[in-house]
C-alpha cells in the first residue's frame, strides 16, 4: 500500500516535469522540470532498493549536469526570457508521432511476457541454466538440498519466505563471481537465516550442520568446508549472511567482502566483472575532459581574417 | 565491523505518527539551532571587533535577537522585482531551504539516534546537499539583478568545482573503516582519541584540512563567500529578496553550517565518542546503554558546535578570496591534494595494518593536533575570560607594535 | 484492482515509455540547443528507470544498477562536451536556434 502510494506520487511528479518539460517554453523552467523528474526518478530508485543509484543520480545528476546545464543557459542567452516557438505543423507532427510512440510501446510493453521474480523456479529450470557447468554449482546446489532437505527457509525482513528466489541469485551469482542483491521490499538489509523454528541461524550453524552429513550425501569436499568455516569464525567475519555461506563453498578469499549489502557488491562489480567498462569510461572522461576544456577555451577575437590557426 | 544498529523507536507509536513526531522534533532542533547560530554568529562578530553585539531583546545578552528578526521578516512585505520570472523567484528559497532540513535525517547524532538506517548515508547526505547549490543558482537568475546573476555563477561556478575534492576528502574515512554509513565509520573511532580518523595516519590529517577548506567553499561561507559578497555585490543572489524568502535563505546556510561541523564530527573528530573511551565503555555495559546514547548525542553537538564555531571565527578574520583565487585554490591545491591522499591512505592501509608503527604515528599525531587545538582553545579561553573584554585588537597590540617598529625602520 | 494496488516491474516500464516519448518529442519540438539536451537527458533518465526496475524484479542482480551509473556518468560527460559545444555555436552566430545553424548547406 505504501509503496503504491509512494510509487504513484514519485510517477505522477516524473512525468509532470516530463510534460514542464515539453509544454514550457522558458529554458530556465525547462531546466527546473527536469530537476522534477530527475528528482522523481531517484525516488524510484529508493523504492527499488537501488539507494546507490539513487543518491548517485541526485550527487551526478542533479548536482553537476543539471547545474551545468543552467550554467550554459546562462552564457548563452541574453535576454533572461528567451523563447523559440516551434511551428505549428512540427507540434502536430511531433504530436502524433510521439503518441503512436507511446500507443505502440505500451501495447507492446503490456503484452510481452517479462520473466518477472524468480529467476529459475524449479530444480529442472535451473539445470537447464546451464549453471550447473559451472564449479561452484554443485556447492551451491548441495546448500540448496540442505536447506530443502531441513526445511530451512530464507526470509526476508518482513518474515516472508524468498527462499528459492535468493538461492537461484546465489547460483547466478556465484557463475558472475558477485554476491547478489537481497530481493524482496526491503533491498538493503542483510537477511538473517531462520531455521524451522523460526530462530535467527548463524552460517557457520547451517556449515556445521553441513558438515555433520555424511559425505556421499553432499557435493562439498571436506577440505572446501574446513576452509569455509575457519574463514567464517575468523575475528574478521561480519554478521554471517547466506550469500556468505554460498561463498564459503566456492571461494573463501570473498567472505569478508560479502554481507549482502547491493552498494558493496556494486564496488565488487566495478573492480571485477565490470573492470573493463569500468576503465573504458574512465578512459573517455577524460578525454571528455580534455576536448570540453579545448572547445570552451576563450579564442583571441580574429584578426586578420585567415583564422587559419584553428 | 560492527552493524549499524537497528531502529530503535522512541516510544510506542505507530510507525508514520511516529515518523510525523520524529521529524517535528528533528525541524524543531534544527530551526532552534539555526537561529541560536544566527545569535551567536553576531556575538562572536562583535566580541572579535570589540563590540557587544545584539544586548537588548530578550534581557541576558540579547539571546531572543533571532526571535525578533524572525518576527520582523515575517510581517515585512515579500517584494517581487517587475522583471523577475515569478514561479522561479518564489521556488527558488525553498529549494535551498528544503535539502539543507532533509540531510538531517540521515545524520546519526549518536548509535541510537540514528533515524534512517540505510547503509549509504554518507553518500545520502552529499546527494541531498547537492540539490542546495540550485536554489541559489535558480533565485540569482530568477531575481533579473545583474548582482544577483553574478552571485548565482559565481555559486555555480564554486559549487561544481569544490564538490570535487569534498568528495575525494571524505573518501579518505570510507575508505580507511570501509564503510559508507556514518555510523559504523563512527563506531570505528570510539575508545580514545588516538582513534579519532583525522589521528590516525598523515593522509588522513591533511585530509581532514581539504574536507575543512572545501566544506567551508561549498557551503559559500567566508572566505569563500563570493556568491553574496557584501561588499561587490551588495548580497550576491539574495538581493532582491525580501521578508520570509530571505530568511529561507538565511536559515538554509546556518543549517548547512551545522551539518557540516556534524559531518566533520563524525568523519573525522570521533563522531560522538569522548578523548578517552568513556561513551565506548558505557556502550558495551548493558545498563548504560541509554546514557550512552544521550551522552554521546551531546558530546556531537559539542563538536558540531566547535566546528561551526571555527567557521564563524574564520569568517571574521580572514579576507575574501577573489574568484580566480578560489578557483586556483580547488583546481591547483586541492584537488592534487586530496588525490594523493587517497593514494596515499590506501597505501598506508596497505603498508602498515596495525601494529606498533601505527601506533607510534597515531599518538604522534594526536599529540600534534590535538595539543595544538588544545593549546589554542587555552589561549582563546584565556583572552575571552581574563582579559576582560573578548579577543581585543589590543590583545595584539604587542605583536602590531612590533609590526610597526620594524616597518618604520 | 489488484494492479493499481500491487506495483510490479510493468508500471515501471509504461512509466519509462511515456517519459522516453515526452523526451523524444521535447528533442524534435525545441529549437533551442539547450532544450535538445533536456531531451535528451529525459530520454537517458526513461532508460535507467527500466535498467533498475528490470534489475530489481528480473535477475535481482546488480547488472542494471552497474549500467545505470554508467549512464549516469556519461549523461555528465555529454553534457559538457554539448556545453562546449554549444558555447561556440553561440561565440559564432549569436544564437542557441539549431535552425539557425545551416552554413553548411549548399
Amino acid at each position: 500500500m505504501l509503496e503504491a502510494i509512494l510509487f504513484y506520487g514519485f510517477a505522477a511528479m516524473a512525468l509532470a516535469g516530463a510534460f514542464g518539460v515539453l509544454l514550457s517554453r522558458n529554458i530556465v523552467r525547462t531546466a527546473v522540470w527536469l530537476l522534477a523528474t530527475l528528482g522523481a526518478a531517484a525516488g524510484l530508485y529508493f523504492l527499488l532498493g537501488a539507494m546507490f543509484v539513487g543518491a548517485i543520480q541526485l550527487i551526478v545528476y542533479a548536482g553537476g549536469t543539471l547545474v551545468l546545464i543552467i550554467f550554459g543557459v546562462m552564457l548563452t542567452s541574453k535576454n533572461p526570457h528567451m523563447r523559440f516557438a516551434p511551428r505549428r505543423a512540427e507540434v502536430a507532427v511531433a504530436a502524433v508521432v510521439c503518441l503512436a510512440l507511446v500507443g505502440l510501446l505500451v501495447w507492446v510493453l503490456l503484452h510481452s511476457t517479462w520473466y518477472v521474480g524468480p529467476i529459475v523456479q524449479t530444480r529442472a529450470q535451473w539445470a537447464q541454466t546451464g549453471v550447473n557447468e559451472h564449479p561452484w554449482a554443485h556447492d551451491l546446489q548441495a546448500v540448496t538440498q540442505f536447506l530443502d532437505a531441513n526445511h530451512v527457509a530464507i526470509v526476508d525482513a518482513k518474515g516472508v519466505p524468498c527462499g528459492p528466489v535468493t538461492l537461484a541469485g546465489l547460483a547466478r551469482a556465484a557463475w558472475y563471481e558477485l554476491t547478489v542483491m537481497p530481493q524482496g521490499d526491503q533491498g538493503d538489509r542483510r537477511q538473517p537465516l531462520h531455521d524451522a523454528d523460526g530462530k535467527p541461524m548463524s552460517g557457520d550453524q547451517l556449515l556445521a550442520e553441513l558438515h555433520a552429513l555424511p559425505p556421499q550425501d553432499r557435493a562439498i569436499d571436506d577440505a572446501a568446508l574446513e576452509s569455509a568455516i575457519a574463514a567464517l569464525e575468523s575475528p574478521d567475519a561480519p554478521a554471517r549472511t547466506v550469500q556468505q555461506v554460498a561463498y564459503a563453498c566456492g571461494d573463501a578469499d570473498l567472505l569478508t567482502d560479502a554481507d549482502g549489502d547491493g552498494t558493496r557488491n556494486i564496488g565488487l562489480g566495478f573492480l571485477g566483472v565490470y573492470l573493463l567498462p569500468f576503465e573504458v569510461i574512465s578512459v573517455l572522461l577524460l578525454a571528455v575532459l580534455i576536448g570540453a576544456a579545448y572547445l570552451a577555451r576563450p579564442r583571441v577575437p580574429a584578426s586578420g581574417g585567415t583564422g587559419g590557426g584553428r | 565491523m560492527v552493524p549499524a544498529p537497528d531502529y530503535i523507536p522512541l516510544i510506542n507509536l505507530p510507525r508514520p505518527i511516529e515518523a510525523v513526531a520524529v521529524i517535528a522534533v528533528y525541524l524543531g532542533f534544527v530551526s532552534v539551532v539555526a537561529m541560536f547560530f544566527i545569535w551567536w554568529e553576531r556575538k562572536v562578530s562583535a566580541h572579535m571587533q570589540s563590540r557587544l553585539g545584539p544586548m537588548r531583546v530578550g534581557g541576558w545578552h540579547g539571546w531572543s535577537q533571532s526571535l525578533a528578526d524572525g518576527l520582523k521578516l515575517l510581517s515585512k512585505e515579500d517584494l517581487i522585482p517587475d522583471e523577475a520570472d515569478r514561479p522561479l523567484f518564489r521556488i527558488a528559497p525553498y529549494l535551498a531551504f528544503v535539502p539543507a532540513f532533509a540531510a538531517f535525517a540521515v545524520l546519526p547524532f549518536s548509535a541510537k539516534f540514528a533515524f534512517v538506517d540505510v547503509s549509504i548515508t554518507v553518500v545520502l547526505i552529499f546527494g541531498i546537499l547537492a540539490l542546495e547549490v540550485l536554489g541559489v543558482i535558480l533565485g540569482g537568475w530568477a531575481s533579473n539583478s545583474k548582482w544577483s546573476l553574478y552571485g548565482a555563477m559565481r555559486e555555480a561556478c564554486q559549487i561544481v568545482s569544490y564538490e570535487i575534492p569534498l568528495g575525494l576528502a571524505v573518501l579518505t574515512p570510507v575508505l580507511t573503516v570501509g564503510s559508507l554509513s556514518l555510523v559504523d565509520i563512527s563506531i570505528d573511532q570510539g575508545g580514545g582519541i588516538h582513534r579519532w580518523l583525522a589521528f590516525r595516519n598523515p593522509f588522513l590529517f591533511v585530509s581532514f584540512g581539504v574536507f575543512f577548506i572545501a566544506s567551508l567553499a561549498a557551503n559559500k561561507r567566508a572566505p569563500f563567500d563570493l556568491p553574496e559578497s557584501e561588499s561587490e555585490l551588495v548580497a550576491g543572489f539574495h538581493t532582491e529578496y525580501s521578508g520570509m524568502r530571505f530568511a529561507m535563505f538565511f536559515f538554509a546556510e546556518y543549517a548547512a553550517m551545522f551539518l557540516i561541523g556534524g559531518l566533520a564530527a563524525l568523519l573525522y573528530l570521533g563522531g560522538w565518542y569522548d578523548p578517552f573511551g568513556i561513551v565506548l565503555h558505557m556502550e558495551h555495559t548493558p545498563s548504560l546503554v541509554w546514557w550512552a546514547a544521550l551522552a554521546g548525542a551531546g558530546i556531537f553537538v559539542v563538536k558540531a558546535f566547535t566546528m561551526v564555531f571555527v567557521q564563524m571565527w574564520l569568517r571574521w578574520t580572514l579576507p575574501r578570496l577573489r574568484i580566480d583565487q578560489v578557483l586556483y585554490m580547488c583546481v591547483k591545491v586541492l584537488l592534487p591534494l586530496a588525490c594523493v591522499n587517497l593514494l596515499g591512505v590506501a597505501l598506508w592501509a596497505w603498508l602498515f595494518p596495525g601494529g606498533a608503527a601505527q601506533l607510534a604515528v597515531q599518538i604522534v599525531l594526536t599529540v600534534i593536533g590535538a595539543g595544538g587545538a588544545g593549546a589554542f582553545l587555552a589561549i582563546l579561553v584565556w583572552a575571552m575570560f581574563f582579559r576582560g573584554r573578548g579577543i581585543t585588537v589590543s590583545m595584539l597590540k604587542p605583536w602590531t607594535n612590533l609590526l610597526h617598529r620594524t616597518e618604520s625602520k | 484492482m489488484n494492479h493499481v494496488l500491487h506495483i510490479g516491474l510493468n508500471h515501471y516500464l509504461v512509466l519509462a515509455a511515456i517519459l522516453f516519448a515526452a523526451g523524444l518529442c521535447t528533442m524534435t519540438l525545441k529549437r533551442n540547443a539547450i532544450g535538445i539536451l533536456i531531451g535528451v537527458e529525459l530520454v537517458l533518465n526513461a532508460a535507467n528507470v527500466n535498467l533498475i526496475a528490470f534489475s530489481h524484479y528480473g535477475t535481482g542482480l546488480i547488472d542494471g544498477q552497474v549500467t545505470a551509473i554508467f549512464v549516469i556518468v556519461l549523461a555528465a560527460a555529454e553534457a559538457a562536451v554539448a556545453l562546449a559545444i554549444f558555447l561556440n555555436f553561440y561565440n559564432r552566430l549569436a544564437t542557441v536556434d539549431v535552425d539557425r545553424g545551416d552554413r553548411l548547406r549548399g
